[in-house]
């Protein structure tokens, strides 16, 4: 009997498992609970899916509607798009210091504000210009000149400071084809810096020198324009026109001419194929002929002729335009080249040279710029320049008028919005 | 939308080139294919009428996408900040803004089968058939 219970004991012994085993089986019987517990929890988010799916399955009738909706909307888009008036407009505010006679000057230059709305065929568009300058050479200058040989003290007259506010476009645009399009009302001139004469559009803080001195800035008139073209490749070989009617130059205002007689001018534009190597190449040609008031409200005749162009390169880009006038038998040239080249897609590089030889207001000058063209964003413009000014010697200028040559720096802050 | 192009390692993506694009109008214009010139003008918004009468209404995508960036590098020959530049000096000198964007090929096709005049792309393989595309001579 008691060989049989220690038999018993022992084969009880052998069969039953240490406490350390026992430990191992729960260990796995937990870590098999929780994987059951995890593909539940995955199976109810599945649950939950397709639930919510049955219940976005939605009716052909309901599909239907949602389509229409979504047209409706994209039709208000689209007339919100139609019936908008955009308003823009861009502010430039710059420094100039020289060894001139001009003061080292702050310039709150512009301030200008664009309208325009489209309307299929039809187009309006006004800028209006708002300017408050200390003392600005380029508004100023031509009327304290005048202002002098008519004996009045310019000291007197002097707005200086006070600024000024001037509709500088506000034009009405029928597009009836290509090849003909009409435009009625006071427009710039259509060379190609004073279309792109805004501070946000050129590289350089100063216009070049000879541009108030030839063809007029602006136009108050009828200008017919258009141009045709034939596909090259990627490219296109074209020719576009402008023919324009308008107002004769009063002291660079053209709404005061109240004369029968007109100025008209024209110009042709050439667009060269490229053969996808260039990414542009245009060649035109300017011509205008009209009276201008000088010094007095006598009108003289004024000719006009200039050539320009403009060509890019992969990161090079080049400008140029000459124009030859002619007034009172007296003949005056101007020009300027300027090569840039774009560095990094907002940092711009360039230099020009320049030079204006006018017996007119008996000035000759060649100038010589190198400057920096920063655009952290399309609408924004940070750029400085360097210039050395070298008058000219002419037989129009006396040994009292001659100056020495003199360097200057100019820099301004543009925004576009 | 870009494609992802996987390396072998497995580690490292990145977007690999577009394939191409279609340009799409609107199923009921009557113009099968534009020179490349065209395409560039409607796009300038230099182009304001289909010849049937319809406005021209271009719809680009957003900036930052891969299949504008190629749009604008082929059929321009400029890069996206170019273009952007361009229509600053448009919107100063013609008061005319570039064209709207939308940012998803459902979005423009949508546009597109809505708008008679309307003129936009897609990544190739993504049109259907509520719009209908046309070729470019040209584009390469």
């Amino acid at each position: 009997m008691k060989r049989s219970f220690w038999l018993a004991v022992a084969a009880m012994l052998a069969l039953s498992q240490p406490a350390w085993a026992q430990q191992d089986d729960v260990a796995r019987l937990r870590a098999e609970l929780q994987r059951q517990q995890e593909v539940i929890a995955k199976l109810l988010e599945r649950l939950d899916e397709l639930e919510k799916k049955q219940a976005l399955t939605a009716t052909n009738e309901e599909l239907k509607q949602e389509a229409q909706t979504q047209q409706e909307a994209v039709e208000s888009v689209r007339e919100t798009l139609l019936g908008r008036v955009n308003l823009n407009g861009y502010y430039n505010f710059r420094f100039a210091a020289d060894q001139s006679p001009e003061p080292v000057s702050f310039q709150q230059h512009h301030l200008g504000l664009l309208l325009s709305k489209q309307l299929r065929k039809f187009s309006f568009h006004m800028e209006l210009e708002l300017q408050n300058v200390p003392h600005h050479p380029e508004i100023h200058g031509d009327e304290e000149e005048g202002e002098e040989e008519n004996g009045e003290h310019p000291e007197e007259t002097d707005v200086s400071g006070e600024g000024q506010v001037a509709v500088e476009n506000a034009w009405m645009d029928y597009a009836h084809n290509r090849f003909l399009n009409v435009r009625v009302g006071k427009q710039l001139s259509p060379q190609y810096w004073w279309q792109n004469h805004y501070p946000n559009l050129t590289l350089s803080t100063d216009q070049p020198i000879y541009l108030r001195e030839l063809f007029p800035a602006e136009l108050v008139g009828v200008t017919v324009h258009g141009g045709a073209a034939r596909p090259s490749g990627r490219s296109e070989l074209a020719l576009n026109y402008r023919v324009y009617l308008s107002n004769n130059q009063f002291e660079g205002n053209s709404q005061s001419d109240l004369r029968d007689g007109k100025s008209w001018g024209g110009r042709v534009q050439v667009r060269l194929p490229t053969g996808g190597r260039l990414k542009r190449f245009d060649v035109a040609g300017d011509l205008y002929r009209g009276q201008i008031a000088l010094t007095t409200r006598e009108l003289v005749d004024d000719h006009v002729y200039g050539l320009e162009s403009q060509i890019e390169v992969d990161r090079f880009e080049l400008q140029a335009e000459y124009a030859r006038g002619r007034t009172l038998g007296d003949t005056r040239y101007g020009y300027y080249v300027q090569p840039a080249l774009r560095l990094r897609d907002n940092f711009t590089t360039f230099y020009r040279v320049e030079q204006l030889d006018s017996p007119r207001i008996r000035r000759a000058e060649r100038r010589h710029l190198a400057g920096l063209n920063f655009r952290p964003y399309p609408q924004i413009a940070v750029k400085a320049e360097y210039y050395r000014a070298v008058p000219q010697e002419r037989s129009f200028i006396s040994e009292d008028e001659a100056r020495s040559p003199f360097n200057g720096f100019a820099a301004a802050a543009v925004f576009f919005f | 939308m870009a494609a992802l192009l996987v390396l072998p390692l497995g580690s490292i993506a990145l977007p690999a080139p577009l394939s191409g694009f279609v340009v799409v109008v609107n199923k009921e214009n009557p113009v099968a294919s534009l020179p490349i010139t065209d395409l560039q003008r409607a796009f300038r918004k230099q182009t304001r009428m289909w010849p049937h009468g319809e406005a021209v209404v271009p719809v680009d995508w957003d900036a930052s996408s891969v299949v504008r960036q190629e749009f604008s590098r082929r059929v321009f020959g400029r890069s996206v900040r170019e273009m952007a530049d361009f229509w600053v000096q448009q919107n100063i000198t013609q008061g005319l803004q570039p064209p709207s964007t939308l940012k998803s090929t459902r979005a423009i096709l949508r546009f597109v089968m809505s708008v008679a005049g309307a003129i936009a792309y897609v990544p190739a393989g993504e049109e259907d058939e509520t719009v209908k595309t046309i070729g470019i001579k040209g584009l390469r």
